[in-house]
């Protein structure tokens, strides 16, 4: 099964450029605009910045424990038991992302493209691939994923540009009348996870066959992510202006349904969307499961890798056929990155400081 | 346990997907679907609303029609009405009356009726925003009387017209629902919707009806409508100016240049058209070039003015300068007061390139 378990850089940093760029211009864009009017893009500046200094501390205590995952290393800086719940807190977490970003495509996905359709089948189907690929080895799916881009980035970049003629950036002003107070808010200061993906590093980091420009690919693939995420707050906002653009679920979607491509085989090209968003799915569900077998494995000694994916799968899909309210979907995600930010940027950051601090000491 | 897990789940995958890859599950024929193109909406009386829908008709499908027509290719289309206090209630009343399943996603346009349009569209639009079947971009119109006659008399025209005939005609200005958008939602930016009739069974556009949010206060008649372009410098080029009120001589707008300078007392448009003489009627000798150019600059000025002025009495921020001042920073405090008082100037510059076939 496990014939192939090292990846090259390139290929870490594809499967993380897919994995930053998740669900996220559908889901937080509209709980911004409603706290930062067309300030909204601001905040995916303000992410980005913090999240590449995360992502240096993430590659550096990677770095410092090249052979072993989250789990291993923490049970033995906190000790078995303090590093077990740490551990336990992050699998949890990095489960619930791949989770609740499953639930809120197939919202998405009802809402765009089959408003018929029961999810469970092409749920099932999804999940089936996903752990199928992972069986196969963490290569196996890779590679499979490097193919997948091929397609993903000429698609995204043909559901994106064309709907710049439509844009009129003038919406964006003033610049100046920013309230900063508005930033200190739950929902506004949860988007702060919005690059969350960099937790890979912990799991994927003794996995890698060369680990020398790691840091760079990271904050490359974050770069790119983050320009798709912030083309995806900004452009609605230039389209339908500040005021309508709260009133939207999906501004996102909506302003891809103002391009016409007359003449064009394919005229309208929002149909798109739900087609790379289920492939965007596939790098994220494979690098929850990915990380949260291996932290089973590490955590209970389980070894029997297909059974662990078979019912992380399982246990994906159920949750992905239960019909949840999308307004407590979104609550779930706002306290639930909140969540991820403690245990995946305070605590490693603790942690981080202590280790230099230590080391500086003993030099 | 490894045999579960090996050839028996790999046969069981097979076996179930099979089941799923039939496609006969819940399927619906295409002629089992009624493909509606347009949609009606008049004001009855206080309460009561009209819906009418306009229906493809795919060969060998029956519907409860009361009305057909069709296009020169021979696609007929077929109309179905209902009565309800709202826009949901009259497409569910709709949905029983067709013996297909009502498919809303080809939807090219939506007519509202004269009445309901000056009532106010917010209410019905917010059953287009939240309609996942809807489309952005279906075309917007006002009927000048009501829709319901309007697809009695349209024989197709409407969806000709609607789905590809518009783009030949070089001055129409299309409004497209989310172009429409902004406008529902602010005051700082007014907003148009073209007014179609069926006159001796042609689709002429009556007007432009200019709108205040969802609220259509005034109508440019078809005489002055083609200043809109103008003045949004949108779909200008063919638009035809005259020296005077005998319409002495016709000036054909090749291309306008637009600056608009803001402040927060007034505001200047300066317009440079270049265009040329397609047309004098006078027997006598033409102006000179310069002394023609002034005069066609000098109408265009005053006729420019009057149409900001009368949608700006009737609280239509046609030019989205209340955007203009918020992005600015300047107060859009009771905005629409403010604009009847704001202070506009605007200057043309013409130039005429060309006589055509003639020397002057």
């Amino acid at each position: 099964m496990k014939s192939y378990t090292r990846i090259s850089t390139a290929q870490y940093g594809i499967v993380l450029m897919f994995a930053y760029i998740c669900l996220t211009p559908f889901g937080f864009p509209t709980l911004l605009y409603r706290h930062l009017g067309h300030h909204a893009w601001i905040m995916v500046v303000v992410a980005f910045v913090f999240s590449a200094a995360n992502a240096y501390i993430t590659f550096d205590l990677a770095r410092k424990f090249p052979e072993e995952n989250l789990v291993e290393w923490s049970q033995r800086l906190f000790g078995k038991l303090f590093g077990s719940l740490y551990s336990l807190a992050a699998l949890i977490v990095i489960f619930l992302w791949g989770t609740l970003m499953f639930m809120e495509l197939w919202t998405i996905i009802n809402y765009t493209q089959l408003p018929s359709t029961p999810a469970f089948a092409p749920n099932l189907y999804l999940i089936g691939a996903i752990v199928y690929l992972l069986s196969k080895g963490i290569e196996a799916w890779a590679r499979a994923s490097q193919i997948l881009a091929l397609v993903l980035v000429p698609t995204i970049v043909a559901f994106t540009l064309p709907q710049l003629p439509n844009a009129s950036f003038a919406r964006l002003l003033p610049l100046t009348d920013i309230s900063w107070s508005s930033f200190a808010n739950t929902e506004v200061l949860a988007a702060l996870f919005m690059f969350r993906a960099s937790f890979f590093v912990f799991f994927i980091y003794p996995h890698l066959k060369e680990t020398r420009s790691v840091y760079q690919w990271s904050i490359l693939a974050m770069a790119i992510a983050a320009a798709v995420i912030l083309f995806s707050v900004m452009v609605p906002t230039t389209i339908f202006g500040e005021k309508a653009v709260k009133e939207l679920a999906f501004p996102f979607q909506e302003a891809a349904a103002t391009v016409e491509l007359r003449g064009l085989p394919i005229q309208k090209i929002s149909f798109l969307a739900p087609v790379i968003w289920q492939i965007i799915i596939v790098y994220v569900l494979g690098t929850t499961f990915f990380c949260v077998s291996r932290g089973i494995q590490s955590l209970f000694g389980w070894r029997k890798e297909m059974r662990i994916l078979v019912a992380l799968g399982t246990a994906t899909y159920l949750f992905s056929i239960i019909s949840v309210p999308y307004a407590t979907l979104s609550r779930i995600v706002v306290y639930w990155s909140l969540s991820g930010l403690i245990v995946f940027a305070l605590i490693p950051t603790i942690i981080w400081a202590i280790l230099k601090v230590f080391g500086e000491m003993r030099r | 346990m490894r045999g579960f897990f090996g050839t028996g789940l790999k046969w069981a995958v097979v076996l179930f997907a099979s089941l799923m890859l039939t496609g006969c599950w819940d399927v619906v024929e295409v002629r089992h679907d009624a493909f509606i193109v347009g949609i009606g909406i008049d004001q009855i009386n206080e309460r009561k609303l009209e819906v009418s829908l306009l229906q493809l008709v795919i060969p060998e499908t029956k519907s409860g029609n009361k009305s057909s027509g069709g296009d020169k290719e021979g696609t007929k289309y077929t109309m179905i009405s209902a009565t309800g206090e709202s826009l949901s209630e009259c497409v569910q009343k709709l949905r029983d009356k067709l013996e297909e399943r009502l498919t809303l996603s080809k939807v090219a346009f939506v007519v509202f009726g004269n009445d309901i349009a000056r009532q106010g569209l917010n209410p019905y639009l917010d059953y287009f925003y939240r309609s996942n079947e809807i489309d952005q971009g279906l075309q917007l119109f006002v009927a000048k009387d009501d829709a319901r006659s309007l697809f009695e008399k349209e024989k197709g025209k409407l969806v000709h017209f609607a789905v590809s005939g518009f783009s030949y005609k070089p001055t129409f200005l299309p409004m497209k629902l989310w172009m429409f958008t902004p406008n529902v939602f602010s005051v700082l930016e007014g907003s148009y919707i073209p007014i179609i009739d069926i006159r001796n069974g042609n689709l002429t556009i009556a007007g432009m009806g200019l709108f205040n949010r969802s609220r259509m206060t005034t109508v440019l008649q078809n005489e002055t409508m083609n200043f809109l372009n103008i003045l949004l410098d949108r779909h200008v080029k063919d638009i035809i100016l005259f020296s005077n009120e005998n319409r002495d001589q016709s000036f054909r707008i090749d291309s306008v240049q637009r600056k608009i300078r803001w402040s927060e007392q007034s505001v200047r448009i300066d317009y440079r058209l270049k265009g040329s003489i397609i047309q004098s009627t006078t027997e006598t000798t033409m102006p000179s070039q310069k002394q023609l150019e002034t005069k066609i600059a000098m109408k265009l000025e005053r006729d420019l003015v009057a149409v900001l002025l009368q949608a700006h009495n009737q609280g239509v921020d046609i030019l989205g300068i209340g955007e203009k001042f918020r992005q600015n920073q300047w107060s859009t405090n009771r905005w629409l007061s403010k604009l009847k008082h704001l202070g506009i100037q605007v200057h043309c510059d013409v130039t005429i390139i060309s006589g055509l076939g003639k020397t002057h």
